[in-house]
């Protein structure tokens, strides 16, 4: 992955993020504008970023 | 502790000033304070106790750094430091039990459900630590973010001043690393 290609894909996952859940796709498919490896990777984070829910947000602990 | 404390102090302004060789000699320092802790801790609770990462850290940074000459930045660079640390000590426990575990001890059957949850636990910090090498890779500050975050127990304020960056950016990166990791962890794509 070259550092464009990430920092597109960070790009649109940050704006993608304060679109309208039901509207979300729409956009997706706007700003990856036919790249579909591009719209998949985005996809599939969107999909995990709505599911993670409560993932590592509470600090790990050492169980003594 | 009075020369110690007299090292780490002076090596975390000396790192602060832009000596970057300060680290490499914090580091040991740091590490052998922390395994120290937590095995004096480890012997003195209750099995079941948990210890938690973000105070052993703290009670770490009290016993080794003078608070009379360390400011609020050193602090920040002293969790950093030992989120590192205390990410490599969890993943090498973990690791290990891992295998005791495929060893001569598999005949015995689990008690409750205690040691079964230990092994999930200890399966997800060996896959989050696996993962967070792959994130590294593609993106350096998002996996120190989660370390500093996760194994540290920092507060995105901390973060912020930790990597010299706004507290928006630390929070923006944290969701999409947060994703990604998710992703790896739960997705076999």
């Amino acid at each position: 992955m070259t550092p464009e290609r990430w920092d597109e894909i960070n790009r649109i996952y940050h704006c993608a993020v304060e679109v309208d859940i039901d509207r979300r796709a729409v956009f997706l498919k706007e700003a990856c504008n036919g790249d579909d490896t591009l719209h998949q990777e985005l996809e599939s984070l969107l999909v995990s970023h709505e599911q993670a829910g409560a993932f590592i947000e509470q600090p790990v602990f050492a169980t003594g | 502790m009075g020369s110690s404390q007299e090292d780490v102090s002076t090596l975390l302004i000396a790192w602060n000033d832009g000596d970057k060789t300060a680290l490499d000699k914090l580091m040991p320092l740091v590490y052998a304070e922390l395994r120290n802790l937590a095995h004096f801790h480890m012997r003195r609770e209750r099995p079941d106790h948990l210890l938690q990462t973000t105070a052993l850290i703290n009670e770490a940074y009290l016993r080794l750094v003078d608070q009379k000459r360390a400011c609020w930045q050193n602090r920040a660079q002293f969790f950093g430091v030992a989120s590192q640390l205390v990410r490599r000590i969890l993943v090498n426990e973990a690791r290990k039990n891992k295998s005791a575990k495929r060893g001569g001890n598999n005949l015995k059957l689990p008690l409750d459900e205690a040691p079964q949850l230990c092994q999930e636990r200890n399966k997800e910090l060996v896959a989050l630590d696996l993962a967070l090498h792959f994130l590294a890779e593609v993106d350096l500050r998002k996996s120190q973010i989660v370390e500093l975050r996760y194994f540290g127990g920092l507060t995105v304020e901390e973060i912020a001043e930790f990597l010299k960056i706004s507290s928006a950016t630390v929070m923006r990166d944290w969701s999409m690393a947060k994703a990604w990791l998710y992703r790896e962890l739960h997705h076999d794509t």
